[in-house]
Formats: structure tokens, C-alpha cells, sequence
């Protein structure tokens, strides 16, 4: 016997038919023309038809163990992180090209060694850890400038800090 | 066939002191990245794709290949060392190199992984060089029809290549396909899916998505195991690293002979299925690895024979050259790392498709040597800086994830000085961390956003050309046999398939 199993493979193949489906009718209320919308509508068939087989696979084959993505928290870290690259974008363009990549740096690696710190009951080896990072930091920060400004020439637009 | 004036043309370019410079940086770049796991050797690929807007075709291709070729060898250092293959395709490496490492010949091991990869390189960029040029002169024979039915053959090889799940690569292909199309209709100029923003009418910029799929999904993952894994985020193999003494004796001529089975269907595995696009380099050298065992006179095959190393390295590493066949014969990117090399190419100005051998001889001759040209730098640095790769991986995660962070920043915003270029770069980095936690293949999705724009471009011409008539594909012969090599390839496939997960019930 058949059973359905509802599974996260099942959840996203269905979310991915209703979203191809719904943009595929859409696409026949644009103004464009039909030659225009084939290969747009093939890719969203496409999209709709790996929806599908993904579905099929678990509900026809019940006996094969079923190889679901973990379920994890990272939805903060989804956020976080691509956040936290478009804020560094804004600043070196807004701020400074080495003010902001060196206090990036310093703030994440400070962050980083007094947790390691903490964890590890070792709070007076932190102050001189914090030091040799502060030279890495400048180093690396150092090599960016020279990299993307003086080797390849890139274009910063003029800013309060260097 | 040959030209004597673009052979000599592109030797003078490559032949030159800034060109070996550059392979130089490539292969020791190369190699580091891919010593370390976890690393995967696309992502110095994708970071270094932003000089090819400055360097001339000569640099950025040489510091491309060495960094292909030099990562593609480097993971086999890890695999070896430590039994924590620094890049997929070493992941067949690790049964008898690591055995190799327990029982004392770890110093053997590494030599045979880099003469054998050395061996595979440079056979397959031989084979590379003599089918190229004939199978590009018969590519402009190829109409508007026959690069349709090509390109389909090329996507279908690619979603039954790529995964277990046939639905994850189709759905994978159908949002490359979304991706291409967004922008300007390339005939008439109307504005496909852009959702009212500017920036996307020149449509969904390349080289911010190649950066942003393969390097922010590998970013955001190292970050939070930073975070919430503090003990497992520091160095890798610290423990098996006092199992390899680097100063006990190394491999002798006869040991490495003694492997020609391992070394020759190796090579030859890996350049046949390296020169179709989807298999990869993982795919050839297991593939490899276990017909040869079925060859194999040596009893300790699997269980520490130099034999083994031999087979999975030359396989792994006979990928390099042949993935470009496919590449400058008729445009179609055999990986994802080609599909990279691709995107350079074409941000140098060389329009890749079935003329390129014709229109841009030098170009391609270029590459040739380039191809050769890096094997001995990656045979010299392979051999002379080993203790150094297998102590690479005692970098901390938490100092060197930040750095790759702000480089692939700046990186992206140096293409064309653009922020939104960043936000892009990002939006497909969420794309990409999507495809890894489903499990979606992403060569699917790269080659058909690569292949996209070609694909509509033949097809919509054939259509103009046959005023509508669809049989007008399948009239030509070299298009039957094209899309009967298609449907027999799915056919095979789906059979295959359906058999594996047969016997997987059974058990």
C-alpha cells in the first residue's frame, strides 16, 4: 500500500508548483508578445515539472529512505551575514575603504576572542591575542588598499575617513 | 587546420615573464584553497573572476588555470594527510591514501597523488589539443537547429549527470533558466521580469551571481559554525598530522610505474566523462576508481595501495583540460568551475560558442599552452611546498572567513563600481545557500543560465528561418542524431536509475 508522506521535500516541491504555476498564468497577462514569453514560460514549466518529480520520488517510493534536509536554525544567520557584507559595502563606500575594513575586522575578532576567552577560562591571555589581531588586521586592511585601489585602480567616491 | 602565425602569436604572449608570474600566484593560491576543507576550490575561482576586467586575456586565463588546476590537485592533500579530502573530487583519494598514511607511507601517497594528477593534467590537455581544433572546424557546419538540439543534449547530460533526484536538477535548470532570461528580449528589446528595478534591464548581472552562488553560501555556513560550534570551528586534523613523517622515503620510479593500470584508465576515465558536461570531477574519479578495481592485480586495492591514488588523482585532475572541449567547441561549460572560466572568457571579450576556434585562433592556442604551461608549475610547487599545504588547515575559521568576507565585497563592487552589483552578489549567495540545504545540484543551474541565451537566441532564429514549423528541428541529419542521442541518454538514464533505487528497496 501507497502511504503519503508529508515530508520537507514534499512541503518545497509544492510551494515550488504553486509559485511556478501562479507566475506561469501571470505571464498571460503581460504586454509582451508570446515569442517574447517561450523561454520564460519553459523555465517556469521546468520549475513547476522539478516541483513535481521531487514529490513523486517520496510518494513512490516509500520503501527508499527518504534523504530530507536538516532542520536547523539559521535563519539568523541567513540574515545576518548577508547583512552584515552590505553593511561593510555602505561603509567602505560611505565611511572609508581602511577605516571600515579594519574596524570590521577588529570588531568581529575582539567579539570572537573574548567569547573563546570566556569559554575557556583564560581572560588574561586575551589583551595581547587582541594585539596580534590588531596587526593582522591592519595588514590585511593594508593589502586591500593595495590590491583594489593602487594595483587595480578602483574607483572609491571621496570619503570623510580614509 | 593549424595556424603557424596564431601558434606563434600565442606563444610569445604566453611564454613571457608575466604570464608564468601569474600561473605562479594561481597555482600556489590553487593548491592552498584547495588543501584546506571545506574550501571548495570554485571559491578562489569566483574571487579572482573580478580581474579579468583589468588584466589582459593572457594573465587573468593563466591565474584562472592555475588556480583550477593547482585546487584540483591540492585536495588531495588533506585526503592523504589527514583522511578529510580538502575539495569533493579528492573524497576517492581518501581510502588508500589515508591507509597509506597509518601504515607510514604518507610521504609515497602524496608523491603518487601529485605525479598522477600531474600525469592525468597534462595527457588530458594533450587530448584536449588534438580534438579541439577538429571538432571546432566542424562546429560552424552547425546551424540555428543543430545548436538547439545541442544545447538540450548538453542540458539533459547535465540534470541526469548532476543528481539522485532527477525533479532537484530540472527544478535546478528551470531557475537558471528564470535567472537568463530576466532583462531586455535580445530580439525585440521588451523588458522581461525586471519588476520596475534599472539596474536589471542589462539583465541579472553574471559575475556578481557566479560570486554570490558559490562563495556567500560557503561564508554564511563557515560563520555559523563559528558561532555555534566554537570547539569544532578551529583547525582541521590536528591530531592525525603526527601520523605523517615527511622525511621517510619517498616514491621510487619503478612504484610509480607499477601503477600504469591505476594511471592510464584514470586518465582515460576522467578525460572521456570530463569532456561531457555534468559528471564533474567527483563523479570521474569514483567512476574511475571502481573500474579499476575490478583491473587491479594489487591485493591491498582499497585498503592502502599506491594503485588507488594513482586512478583517483589522475581521474580527478584528467578533467581539467578535457572540461574545456566541450567549452570551445560549441560554448557548453562541462562544470561549474568551466562555466567560471566561461564567464572570464566572455568578460574579456571572447564571445565562447561553436566559432571560437575559427574567429579567435590565438585565444584558443593561448590557452593551450596555458594549460600546459601550468602542469610543471604545479608539478614544482606541488612538490616543493607539501609540509607547508598540510599545515594550512591549522588556520583559524574564525580569522580567515571574515578576510574571504570583505575580499568578495570589494571584489564584486570592483566589477563595475556598482552597489547593487553587492546586492546581487548576495541575493544569489541566498539562492545558492538554498540549493546546498535542499540538496540542489548547482551545475544545472549555471549551465543553463550560460547556455540560456544561446539556446533562444538559435531557437528563435530557426523558428524566423522555418516561418513557425517546428519539424524544421529535426530535419537536418547532425540534429536526428543529436535528439536521438538525447532521448537514448534520458532512456539509459531513467533506466539505470529506476534499477539503483530497485535494488535500494530490496535491500
Amino acid at each position: 500500500m501507497i502511504t503519503f508522506r508529508v515530508t520537507l521535500n514534499v512541503k518545497i516541491g509544492l510551494i515550488v508548483i504553486v509559485l511556478s504555476t501562479a507566475a506561469f498564468i501571470w505571464t498571460y497577462s503581460m504586454p509582451l508578445r508570446s515569442m517574447e514569453l517561450f523561454i520564460p514560460r519553459i523555465s517556469l514549466g521546468l520549475m513547476g515539472l522539478g516541483g513535481f518529480l521531487i514529490i513523486l520520488k517520496d510518494f513512490l517510493e516509500p520503501a527508499v529512505k527518504i534523504m530530507e534536509p536538516k532542520r536547523e536554525q539559521v535563519l539568523p544567520f541567513l540574515a545576518g551575514v548577508p547583512a552584515a557584507m552590505w553593511l561593510y559595502g555602505w561603509s567602505f563606500r560611505n565611511i572609508g575603504i581602511l577605516t571600515s575594513t579594519f574596524s570590521f575586522l577588529m570588531i568581529w575578532w575582539i567579539c570572537i576572542s573574548i567569547r573563546d576567552a570566556k569559554r575557556t577560562d583564560s581572560m588574561k591571555s586575551v589583551a595581547p591575542k587582541i594585539l596580534k589581531l590588531a596587526v593582522l588586521a591592519f595588514l590585511v586592511t593594508a593589502s586591500v588598499q593595495l590590491l583594489f585601489i593602487e594595483l587595480l585602480n578602483m574607483y572609491m567616491p571621496s570619503t570623510f575617513l580614509p | 587546420m593549424f595556424d603557424m602565425e596564431a601558434m606563434r602569436e600565442a606563444f610569445f604572449t604566453v611564454f613571457a615573464l608575466d604570464t608564468a608570474l601569474f600561473i605562479m600566484i594561481g597555482v600556489i593560491v590553487g593548491i592552498s584553497v584547495g588543501a584546506i576543507p571545506g574550501l571548495a576550490h570554485s571559491l578562489p575561482i569566483a574571487l579572482v573572476l573580478p580581474f579579468s576586467f583589468v588584466l589582459p586575456i593572457h594573465q587573468t586565463m593563466g591565474l584562472l588555470i592555475g588556480t583550477y588546476k593547482g585546487g584540483t590537485y591540492g585536495g588531495s592533500i588533506t585526503a592523504i594527510s589527514f583522511g578529510t579530502p580538502g575539495t569533493s573530487g579528492a573524497a576517492a583519494t581518501v581510502a588508500d591514501g589515508y591507509a597509506l598514511t597509518k601504515m607510514g607511507k604518507g610521504k609515497k601517497a602524496l608523491q603518487m597523488g601529485l605525479y598522477a594528477s600531474i600525469t592525468g593534467d597534462t595527457l588530458s590537455d594533450l587530448a584536449l589539443i588534438f580534438l579541439v581544433v577538429p571538432i571546432g572546424m566542424m562546429a560552424p557546419r552547425f546551424g540555428p537547429a543543430e545548436l538547439s538540439a545541442l544545447y538540450f543534449l548538453a542540458l539533459s547530460l547535465v540534470i541526469v549527470f548532476s543528481t539522485e533526484n532527477p525533479g532537484k536538477g530540472i527544478l535546478s535548470a528551470g531557475v537558471g533558466f528564470f535567472l537568463a532570461i530576466i532583462g531586455r528580449d535580445i530580439l525585440t528589446g521588451g523588458l522581461r521580469f525586471t519588476f520596475g528595478v534599472r539596474y536589471l534591464e542589462a539583465g541579472f548581472p553574471l559575475v556578481p551571481l557566479l560570486i554570490g552562488f558559490f562563495a556567500v553560501p560557503e561564508i554564511i555556513k563557515q560563520i555559523k559554525k563559528i558561532i555555534t560550534e566554537p570547539d569544532d570551528s578551529g583547525v582541521v586534523g590536528e591530531a592525525a598530522e603526527k601520523l605523517l613523517n615527511l622525511k621517510e622515503e619517498g616514491l621510487t620510479l619503478k612504484e610509480f610505474l607499477s601503477s600504469w593500470r591505476g594511471l592510464g584508465l584514470g586518465t582515460l576515465i576522467g578525460t572521456f566523462l570530463g569532456a561531457l558536461p555534468g559528471p564533474g570531477a567527483t563523479l570521474c574519479s569514483y567512476t574511475a576508481y571502481s573500474v579499476t578495481s575490478q583491473f587491479s592485480k594489487d591485493v591491498n586495492y582499497g585498503k592502502g595501495a599506491l594503485e588507488g591514488v594513482a586512478t583517483a588523482e589522475a581521474a580527478n585532475n584528467a578533467t581539467c583540460g578535457a572540461t574545456f572541449i566541450p567549452l570551445l567547441t560549441f560554448g557548453i561549460p562541462g562544470s561549474s568551475i568551466a562555466a567560471l572560466l566561461m564567464a572570464a572568457l566572455i568578460m574579456e571579450g571572447v564571445p565562447v560558442g561553436p566559432r571560437v576556434v575559427v574567429d579567435h585562433t590565438v585565444v584558443v592556442y593561448t590557452l593551450f599552452l596555458l594549460l600546459l604551461l601550468a602542469n610543471p608549475f604545479n608539478l614544482l610547487f606541488g612538490r616543493l611546498l607539501i609540509p607547508v599545504y598540510s599545515k594550512l588547515t591549522r588556520i583559524p575559521a574564525a580569522i580567515l572567513w571574515p578576510v574571504i568576507a570583505i575580499v568578495l565585497v570589494i571584489g564584486t563592487y570592483a566589477l563595475n563600481n556598482r552597489p547593487f552589483d553587492i546586492v546581487i552578489c548576495l541575493i544569489a549567495g541566498l539562492i545558492g545557500y538554498f540549493f546546498k540545504w535542499f540538496k540542489l545540484p548547482d551545475g544545472p543551474l549555471v549551465l543553463s543560465f550560460l547556455v540560456t541565451p544561446l539556446f533562444e537566441a538559435n531557437f528563435r532564429q530557426a523558428i524566423t528561418i522555418s516561418r513557425g514549423d517546428y519539424t524544421y528541428f529535426f530535419t537536418s541529419g547532425i540534429s536526428q542524431v543529436l535528439w536521438i542521442v538525447t532521448i537514448l541518454t534520458i532512456f539509459f538514464f531513467v533506466r539505470k536509475r529506476r534499477k539503483t533505487d530497485a535494488r535500494i528497496s530490496g535491500d
